[in-house]
């Protein structure tokens, strides 16, 4: 009989690898990431040789600042791109009612979710590979060990496995991509800084208690060089680049051998996330539709009846819910008595839970803290911005996307509401979700303003004197709410109206809103770095590009740069005042057009007009 | 109300589409279509997929501007009266467009509310076309609960809640079981007598045969015919077609009728004891073939009229190839 020859199959990740070598995005990605990368590393050579001009052979042995410069930016790769690539592993098969089609082949659960994360990784690695030549550039130049180039590559590595593995966790327990991507990076957050945050806080004497454990372990034998830094090394234990940085100016092996060491903790996670995606492959595979937010309030509803069903209170209603059929406007009422995030009793939920733990988490803070600028208070107030971002993009997005996904959308445009009017009372929960989100933030802003007016009076000389400015920060804080809010809901509706499906719609709104907070830092980068002697000042108002500079200012109180608080906020008022204007401007006044049918207004064409035609026979659908 | 087909065509149409063309992407998703629909009359849009039907139907209920040609319904051009033709028709997409989380009447109530009926109003419509769907005691259900045929209803119900005088329903019964799709043939039937003019995108031909007064079949972007269905089913027949079926069989039948004067062609259909006769009507009459198969001791069973069945004149106007 004729031996087979021996033969390796792995049919899901060849499926994988060609359905990305089909997508045009794939290479237009791969092209704009090698620019930008490449664009950066040549700004860092720049600037390397910028003080050189008299001897070029001076940059020998100066390799080291490029390849770290390097390093990091692979590592800020692999955390911002990552999950985005991985979320969707599973997700997808799901939603396209194809992972049934795999389960019932011959690939078991434990090569689906393999040959599943082996796809997803290859395309980061292609990416990454894209930075080996200049890595080895950069060794060539000199003043690069090789034990910084082996840690280097080594956590690289495990750092990619640990956030593909988590990536492709939560693709297999969500049900949807969306869920998952924003699954993938909160989880991928408090992964990696939710013990630094405790820690920094010190909330619940989290931090006393780190630095207690570390002393403990400065008592063992190898561990006592390493656990030096009161507690610190266990916060950002899962942090790949916090032990590249530890360990990059040690050379030898002793140095190989502590980042694997170290590296451990993050092998186990990766370990763990894939036995949990594998164990939940097969059991989550055909999850129903569930509204996960209305099981959530529901939940809340259970815990706060509970607690309303005492002696004292015995379940007293303040404000008794009645859902009344529409009289006028039936899409408002829609959004506002149908949907979890626009009803008053979710809402009032919402409020309840995110409004108790802040004042709670307020007091505790300002009891312990004696400075005016209060970190806790502004990493809260920046925590509370993020969820409000997601929360609208969410839902802001999904008014019009989600219609259209449903396929609700024809229907109701075939109906006599005119575009604008549609869409007026379609924000209408929106607008109420809005409104619930401003009272938390608006809590700690108003908590900031009291803190630092108490702390002028008894701390006039203090080093910072723009921390002491409570009206300036009040001011600031009430005008970039206002602003921000109405713009960030018109900008997500039109994403909403632009993009044709919903889950697509809430990853481009957030995908959007991240680079656009980020963008202008990167881009000031290189220009800082091809020009030292660039005036700052010129340019320093170009990171109010970013939404995110002003907020970031003004809670750390930085105005220094500027001389005034004032002239920014006119300048970033300005810049989103105008944001909010044109966003809310492109929502109305191409509102029929965006959503898809005619225009009330009269427009006349010819008879005669010519359409533009092709002479193929047509094989396309509708 | 039964309307007489020559009473039906000499009204102005509902929907009169002159010569429009539209493009997706370079594909030329219509190409010159024109056709009309009568008033008060169900008129059929068939059509093999990728043909141009949910096209053509967008742009009728406004969703769509033509890119060439016009299209007017009830007279009014679609690209200058929008509110007075969405005022006054109800479409029904080919998907269950409904709110799941919803119950039937608020659903129904929704929609009401959307075409500014009033509160007292929409009580009254929702009662009678609940009634008329037989969806009373399923009004308080969530919509996500119900079957897809009790979906289809409600569907069906919704378009009905601003009383349109026209119907565009595309493939209502797609989906359906057999039992739900002759209870939707039903009711459209009902909304017919009830002067409603219907038009209906369907793939299931034998249906739209029994049902339609008139019909459309597009190809490729293009009308392939547009008339009565009577029109349909007899046209490119030149001589008369008739069937014969007897009690039993007899010998020599087919040749001795081959034989006579004026017979064009007699065969067997394929079934026990049927016969399809074709003959010049100048030569000679049904009346002398039936005496003559009288003559020959044939017991009838039945003689009619053979139409072609709407599916050989769909296969026959359509081109075949994978859209």
């Amino acid at each position: 009989m004729k031996m087979r020859k021996f033969q390796v199959s792995l049919p899901l990740l060849a499926k994988e690898l060609a359905e990305m070598a089909n997508r045009r995005r794939t290479y237009i990605i791969r092209t704009i990431y090698a620019l930008l990368f490449l664009g950066f590393v040549g700004f860092i050579y720049l600037e390397s040789i910028s003080g050189l001009q008299n001897n070029p052979m001076a940059i020998l042995g100066r390799g080291r600042q490029i390849f770290e410069s390097m390093v990091y930016l692979q590592f800020t790769a692999i955390y911002l791109f990552l999950p985005a690539i991985t979320c969707s592993v599973i997700t997808q098969e799901k939603e396209r009612n194809s992972l049934g089609l795999l389960l019932i082949t011959r690939l078991s659960p434990s090569t689906i979710i393999l040959e599943k994360y082996l796809g997803r990784l290859i395309t980061m690695i292609t990416f990454l590979m894209l930075g080996l030549p200049i890595l080895a550039f950069a060794y060539s130049l000199g003043g690069v060990s090789l034990a910084m180039f082996i840690n280097a590559l080594w956590l690289l590595l495990i750092t990619m496995l640990q956030v593909a593995a988590l990536g492709v966790l939560c693709s297999s327990f969500c049900r949807t991509t969306v869920s998952a991507f924003i699954a993938t990076y909160v989880v991928g957050f408090f992964m990696l800084f939710g013990l630094g945050i405790l820690y920094g806080l010190n909330l619940f004497y989290f931090g006393d208690l780190l630095r207690s454990i570390s002393r403990s372990l400065q008592g063992a034998p190898y561990l006592a060089n390493y656990f030096n830094r009161g507690g610190e090394e266990l916060c950002f234990i899962m942090f790949g680049p916090y032990w590249f940085d530890r360990f990059s100016m040690r050379g030898g092996a002793a140095s190989v051998f502590s980042v694997f060491v170290f590296s451990i903790p993050i092998m186990i996670t990766t370990f763990m996330f894939l036995i949990f995606a594998h164990y939940f492959l097969v059991r989550r595979a055909f999850l129903p539709a569930r509204n996960y937010l209305l099981n959530l309030f529901k939940s809340l509803d259970r815990v706060f009846s509970k607690i309303n069903n005492n002696r004292v209170t015995r379940g007293i209603v303040l404000v008794k819910e009645q859902i009344q059929l529409p009289e006028f406007a039936p899409i408002a009422w829609r959004e506002t008595s149908k949907k979890s995030l626009g009803t008053f009793r979710y809402l009032f939920r919402i409020l309840v839970t995110l409004e108790v733990p802040i004042l709670f988490i307020c007091v505790l803070i300002a009891t312990g803290s004696p400075r005016p600028v209060v970190d806790g208070a502004v990493i809260l107030l920046w925590l509370v911005w993020g969820l409000t971002v997601l929360l609208l993009a969410v839902s802001a997005t999904s008014l019009i996307s989600g219609e259209r996904s449903h396929e609700t959308l024809d229907v109701l445009l075939t109906t006599p509401i005119s575009g604008k009017e549609l869409l007026r009372q379609k924000i209408a929960g929106v607008k109420r979700l809005c409104l619930v989100l401003l009272i938390p933030l608006l809590t700690i802003v108003l908590f900031e303003t009291w803190w630092k007016w108490e702390y002028s009076y008894i701390a006039s000389g203090y080093r910072n004197e723009y921390a002491l400015q409570w009206f300036a920060y009040l001011v600031g804080s009430l005008i970039t709410l206002s602003i921000y809010l109405p713009m960030l809901i018109w900008l997500f509706c039109w994403i909403g109206m632009k993009v044709k499906s919903q889950t697509k719609a809430i990853l481009t709104a957030l995908g959007l809103i991240i680079v656009w907070c980020i963008l202008p830092f990167i881009l000031a980068f290189p220009i800082f770095m091809l020009n030292p002697s660039f005036d700052e000042d010129s340019i320093i108002y170009g990171l109010f590009l970013s939404p995110a500079s002003f907020v970031v200012i003004n809670e750390i109180a930085e105005f220094h740069e500027f001389g005034t608080p004032w002239i920014p906020l006119l300048v970033n008022t300005i810049i989103y005042g105008g944001c909010l204007l044109l966003f809310r401007s492109q929502c109305l006044n191409h509102i029929d057009e965006n959503l898809g049918r005619l225009s009330d207004q009269d427009i006349h064409f010819s008879r005669d007009t010519k359409i533009p035609v092709s002479d193929q026979p047509i094989f396309s659908s509708e | 109300m039964t309307v007489k087909m020559n009473e039906l065509f000499l009204s102005e149409p509902v929907i009169d589409i002159q010569n429009i063309s539209h493009s997706f992407k370079g594909h030329r998703a219509l190409q010159g279509v024109s056709f009309q629909v009568q008033p008060k009359s169900l008129h059929g849009f068939v059509g093999p997929n990728g043909a141009g039907k949910t096209t053509t139907l967008k742009i009728i209920c406004t969703l769509l501007r033509p890119q060439a040609g016009k299209v007017e319904v009830f007279g009014n051009d679609v690209n200058s009266s929008v509110k007075e033709i969405r005022k006054r028709i109800g479409f029904m997409p080919d998907h269950f467009s409904t709110y799941r989380q919803m119950t039937v009447y608020e659903y129904l109530d929704f929609f009401g509310a959307a075409y500014g009926l009033s509160l007292e109003q929409r009580d009254q419509v929702i009662n009678d076309v609940l009634t008329l769907t037989d969806m009373d005691g399923r009004k308080d259900s969530l919509i996500s609960g119900l079957s897809r045929g009790m979906q289809q209803r409600v569907s069906l119900a919704r378009v009905l809640v601003n009383d349109p005088d026209l119907l565009l329903l595309d493939e209502p019964a797609s989906g359906l079981d057999p039992r739900a799709r002759i209870e939707l043939m039903e009711i459209l039937q009902e909304l017919k007598r009830m002067g409603k003019t219907i038009f209906i995108s369907s793939h299931i031909l034998s249906e739209l045969a029994e049902l339609c007064d008139s019909v459309t079949i597009i190809d490729r972007g293009k009308v392939k015919y547009s008339g009565t269905m009577d029109g349909l089913l007899t046209h490119e027949q030149e001589h008369p077609c008739y069937k014969l079926t007897l009690d039993s069989e007899v010998e020599g039948l087919v040749e001795s009728l081959a034989s006579e004067p004026g017979v064009m062609n007699v065969e067997k259909t394929g079934k026990p004891r049927e016969l399809r006769i074709s003959f010049d009507a100048t030569l000679t009459t049904t009346g002398n073939l039936l005496s003559k198969i009288i003559e020959l001791q044939g017991s009838i069973e039945s003689f009619q009229r053979d139409k072609k069945h709407l599916n050989q004149a769909f296969l026959d106007l359509t081109e075949q190839g994978v859209r």
